[in-house]
């Protein structure tokens, strides 16, 4: 029998309220439509040894788009909200399932929220669009995969 | 125990239209009215007769109803987002002995037509229903016709979908 399939409505994002080293993840739940993205550049090259441009992976762009529903009274929207105001790094990791199911993948990353927009119609719930880049900071972006009930980190 | 979410709803309307219609009526429903949440009045109440005859009730009944609730969808990965449809229903019966003329029922539509504007406003702060919004408001019939001249009454009808976002509380 075939696993049960993976579920947006059950990923997970997560910020870090602890230190780096011991993290405490606190559940961002208001979480709507979402997005990971992670994507190669890849540098070309192009020789007399084929007619065929080959090339190599250099850098990879990843990124992470959300939406938020818009609740001021909410302690964790507000700490996404003020980020896309001001230089705040948060540690973000953003799982395809909870931080202790076995198997949950994704990416932790300290970020920066470069954009943020709502749609202010008068027939719609407000929900504020958020995209957070990885920002350079002392710790590197990594791959998260949950073992054993907690997520293990790999450098990318 | 807590009531289903839809009466909740429906007394939350039934109270918005007592006190907007007191309101109206210098801080009191007018004599005979009634605001009824739940419960409709018979319309087969039998003309004034006899002495064993029930006598025809006095006075404009606004019927507060469940008229069904929906799963929109999840608005996000913490909340749904739910309706629950409230049917509100205005009954009045002629107190005179013929069929009333058309300005009788003209005035009761006034009365709907007034109803139909406060429910559906969804600007209104506080909001009808705390936590609400009206996503849509539909009169279904201004007047009946056959119960105007059957049985000497007004019977108007609209109905009102209210909408929130809510966490799936599953707790009986």
């Amino acid at each position: 029998m075939s696993a049960t399939p993976k579920l947006g409505i059950k990923c997970k994002l997560y910020y870090n309220t602890g230190s780096y080293g011991s993290p405490t993840w606190v559940e961002i739940t208001k979480v709507g439509d979402a997005k990971v993205k992670y994507q190669w550049k890849s540098a070309t090259s192009l020789t007399r040894e084929t007619r065929v441009e080959l090339s190599l992976k250099t850098a990879l762009e990843l990124g992470f788009t959300f939406t938020l529903r818009k609740d001021p009274s909410d302690a964790n929207y507000l700490a996404v909200d003020n980020a896309a105001v001001d230089d705040t790094v948060l540690d973000l990791l953003v799982l395809d399932g909870t931080n202790a199911t076995n198997l949950s993948r994704g990416f932790r990353f300290d970020a920066q929220i470069t954009q943020a927009g709502e749609d202010q119609g008068p027939d719609k719930v407000v929900h504020v669009e958020f995209e957070a880049v990885p920002a350079i900071s002392a710790n590197v972006p990594q791959r998260a995969v949950v073992t054993a009930g907690s997520p293990v980190f790999t450098a990318l | 125990m807590a009531d289903a979410r839809i009466d909740e709803v429906i007394d939350a309307v039934a109270g918005a239209i007592r006190t907007w219609w007191a309101a109206a009526n210098g801080g009191a429903l007018p004599a005979g009215a009634a605001v009824l949440a739940n419960d409709l009045p018979d319309l087969n109440e039998d003309p004034q007769g006899g002495d064993a005859a029930p006598v025809r009730p006095v006075g404009r009944f606004v019927c507060v109803l469940p008229a069904g609730s929906d799963h929109v969808g999840q608005d996000n990965r913490a909340e749904d987002l739910d309706e629950h449809r409230v049917a509100v229903v205005v009954v009045e019966w002629f107190d005179g002995a013929d069929v009333p003329d058309l300005a009788w029922v003209r005035a009761r539509r006034v009365f709907l037509d007034s109803l139909w504007r406060l429910l559906r406003n969804a600007r209104a702060e506080p909001p009808v229903v705390a936590g609400c919004w009206p996503a849509a408001a539909a009169v279904g019939e201004w007047y009946d016709p056959a119960v105007l001249r059957t049985d000497r009454a007004y019977f108007g009808s609209l109905v009102v979908a209210y909408r929130e976002v809510t966490e799936n509380v599953t707790a009986p």
